[in-house]
């Protein structure tokens, strides 16, 4: 991963965490130096774990990029689906697997 | 049931994390949530918002996430009425749940500009813009929405219903 970006992966549900898990998914994501939270809400609607502080950037797999919705309202959100999302964390800025 | 007051304008598909930001969702106390009202797109709201005034904007109004605490928010700052083109669905219903009065109405939400002095006729649907003397026709809410706004929302109204089968 980017060395300035910070990676969080939440699966969506039980079902899809322990099928992560049993692919061997986590030891890939974490051995790459992000963090993987058990299915919650979290930094999707600015609650915690991750939170956008002024002037941050993130590249979200959610569905609202409303004003302040993840964070600090100067803070900015882009929406993607998993593999922008993925190949944006190796390379620090919006781009596509087909870059890496 | 009557309001009048000052309009305060906003525009298309103003969202529920406009309306009361998620950092403040850690409170249900309308009070609180009041004194962080639309303060992602309007610091001043708070400071300008009298008693009575009446919130005005176009499409969408209260899309995105499903959380009482917009509506909430959005009466406890004083507001008495919000008028859109047209409100998101969920927020609609949670406004009516709470006991906050909106109207749809898009030729008055289009019409009425910032400041100008608005009264609404909830029984009949009809808005006076007193500033440009001009009427509108809102659609009215029907009579059993009406009864759950005067009991200050469904928490009101179910416990009036339950004190009627009791009496």
């Amino acid at each position: 991963m980017h060395k300035d970006v910070r990676c969080i992966i939440i699966p969506a549900t039980q079902k899809i965490w322990k099928q992560a898990m049993s692919e061997g998914l986590f030891d890939i994501f974490i051995d790459a130096g992000a963090a993987v939270s058990t299915p919650t809400c979290g930094p999707c609607l600015g609650g915690h774990m991750g939170i956008l502080a002024k002037g941050e950037r993130a590249v979200a797999t959610t569905n609202r990029n409303f004003v302040g919705r993840m964070g600090h309202p100067e803070s900015e959100i882009y929406l993607a689906g998993p593999a922008i999302a993925a190949a944006s964390a190796v390379l620090g800025r919006i781009g596509s697997p087909d870059e890496i | 049931m009557k309001a009048q007051g000052k309009a305060i304008k906003y525009g298309d598909n103003v969202d529920t994390d406009v309306i009361i930001p998620a950092r403040y969702l850690n409170t249900s106390d309308p009070n609180e949530l009041a004194k962080h009202c639309m303060e992602d797109i309007d610091t001043e709201f708070v400071s300008k918002v009298q008693k009575g005034d009446i919130m005005v904007a176009g499409k969408n109004f209260g899309c995105g996430s499903s959380r009482e605490h917009a509506p909430i928010a959005i009466k406890a700052s004083g507001i008495s009425c919000v008028i859109a083109e047209t409100f998101a669905r969920i927020f609609y219903r949670n406004a009516i749940n709470i006991g906050l009065p909106i109207i749809e109405c898009p030729e008055a939400a289009m019409d009425i500009s910032d400041g100008d002095t608005v009264s609404i006729d909830f029984d009949t649907g009809k808005i006076v813009n007193i500033t440009k003397n001009k009427e509108y026709m809102g659609v009215p809410f029907p009579e059993f929405m009406q009864e759950i706004i005067a009991a200050d929302g469904l928490i009101g109204y179910i416990k009036k219903q339950q004190g009627n089968k009791e009496a």
